[in-house]
């Protein structure tokens, strides 16, 4: 991943850091889309409009966002909305593992924002792109642009949920949001086998758990899914061969 | 205030989970092929879970068949044809509104 291409790019200042505005632009729709949908939540739920936002600042992530807000406003123990957030963040370790040879090299303060601001669409992009950018400054600013600009795009889409949220009529449905963002998230994400077991029996578990207390049938209808998946031969999830594929878009040509 | 703690929690944790793979694994091959998986499959596996609870359950019970399953399943089409969350969203939505035009 880390090694030289024959077509590398040396560009730095603002044509590297366009270039990686421009490399994520197409995901930018959905970050915004979400971060509305993650926003219109947070009022009409009773919940403190800056502590919305700061959500959005520091966890990132809309599917454990919104499952927060869904599960604490449904009485849920905040211990279980705690661990149940926990567990559909667990993915980030994948994408951190599969970012570590790409970002050698770089500042730790740029590691711990890169970090920091993980996120699905951006890991594909960063992992087929960034390795055309020449170590160093180039790549850092590149690298840097595409997971700065999905976070800037997410905590505007959060701002504008949150103010609108309390003016979107009830007929809207504004709860609908929620299995509609994590099937949204969910279905194009599975490619395998064991992960298309995994989801089929979480989503059986979880309604056959109903009378559990406490809100318990989420979780555990999450580790039978993962148990059931794990007996299904094959692999699963984005290894760094897969992420790299994933992503089909040619790098920006003008930028080189 | 439970809000903020449950927030802060998780933000610390996720950081943690995020940060683990660039400051300690450094090399996605040497985590074991099992643990790798298992880590893989908690995604699909809780977030089908959370769309099960909201889609089909609610406080009373089941929930009624109506413009958020016509939502979910165009969702859920459009998210296998075209492999991309932005228009599974988008197609949810629309379907779901067309749904509640309709009187359903």
């Amino acid at each position: 991943m880390g090694a030289m291409t024959s077509a590398e790019r040396t560009a730095t200042g603002f044509p590297a850091i366009r270039a990686g505005a421009l490399a994520i632009a197409p995901m930018t729709p959905g970050a915004f889309a979400f971060g509305v949908a993650f926003g219109a939540l947070v009022l009409p739920a009773a919940l403190n409009p800056y502590t919305g936002v700061l959500a959005s600042a520091i966890i990132g992530a809309g599917a454990s966002q919104i499952s927060i807000v869904n599960q604490l406003t449904a009485g849920v123990p905040a211990v279980i909305a705690v661990l149940t957030a926990i567990a559909i963040n667990l993915r980030f370790a994948l994408y951190s593992a599969a970012l570590a040879p790409l970002l050698s090299g770089f500042p730790p303060r740029l590691k711990a924002f890169i970090a920091f601001r993980i996120a699905d669409p951006a890991v594909p992009i960063a992992l087929h792109q960034g390795p055309h950018w020449q170590q160093g400054r180039p790549r850092q600013q590149f690298v840097g642009a595409i997971f700065g600009t999905l976070w800037s795009i997410w905590m505007i889409g959060t701002i504008v949920g949150i103010i609108a949220g309390p003016v979107i009529p009830q007929g809207w449905g504004v709860a609908f949001i929620v299995p509609l963002m994590f099937a949204s998230v969910i279905v194009p994400g599975i490619r395998t086998a064991p992960e298309l077991v995994a989801a089929l029996v979480g989503l059986t578990a979880v309604v056959l758990l109903r009378g559990m207390p406490l809100g318990l049938n989420v979780v555990t209808a999450g580790v039978l899914g993962v148990a059931a998946g794990m007996l299904i031969p094959g692999t699963a999830g984005p290894a760094p061969e897969s992420l790299e594929m994933d992503a089909d878009d040619d790098p920006d040509e003008e930028a080189r | 205030m439970t809000f903020l703690i449950v927030v802060i929690v998780v933000g610390v944790a996720t950081f943690l989970i995020r940060a683990s793979g660039i400051l300690l694994i450094r090399d996605p091959e040497s985590l074991h092929p099992r643990v790798r998986k298992g880590l893989a499959l908690v995604g699909p596996a809780v977030l089908a879970a959370l769309v099960g609870n909201s889609l089909f359950l609610d406080a009373d019970g089941w929930r009624a068949f109506g413009s958020w399953h016509i939502g979910v399943a165009a969702a859920v089409a459009v998210g296998i044809w075209r492999r991309n969350s932005g228009w599974a969203l988008l197609a949810g939505a629309v379907a779901y509104l067309i749904a509640e035009a309709a009187g359903l």
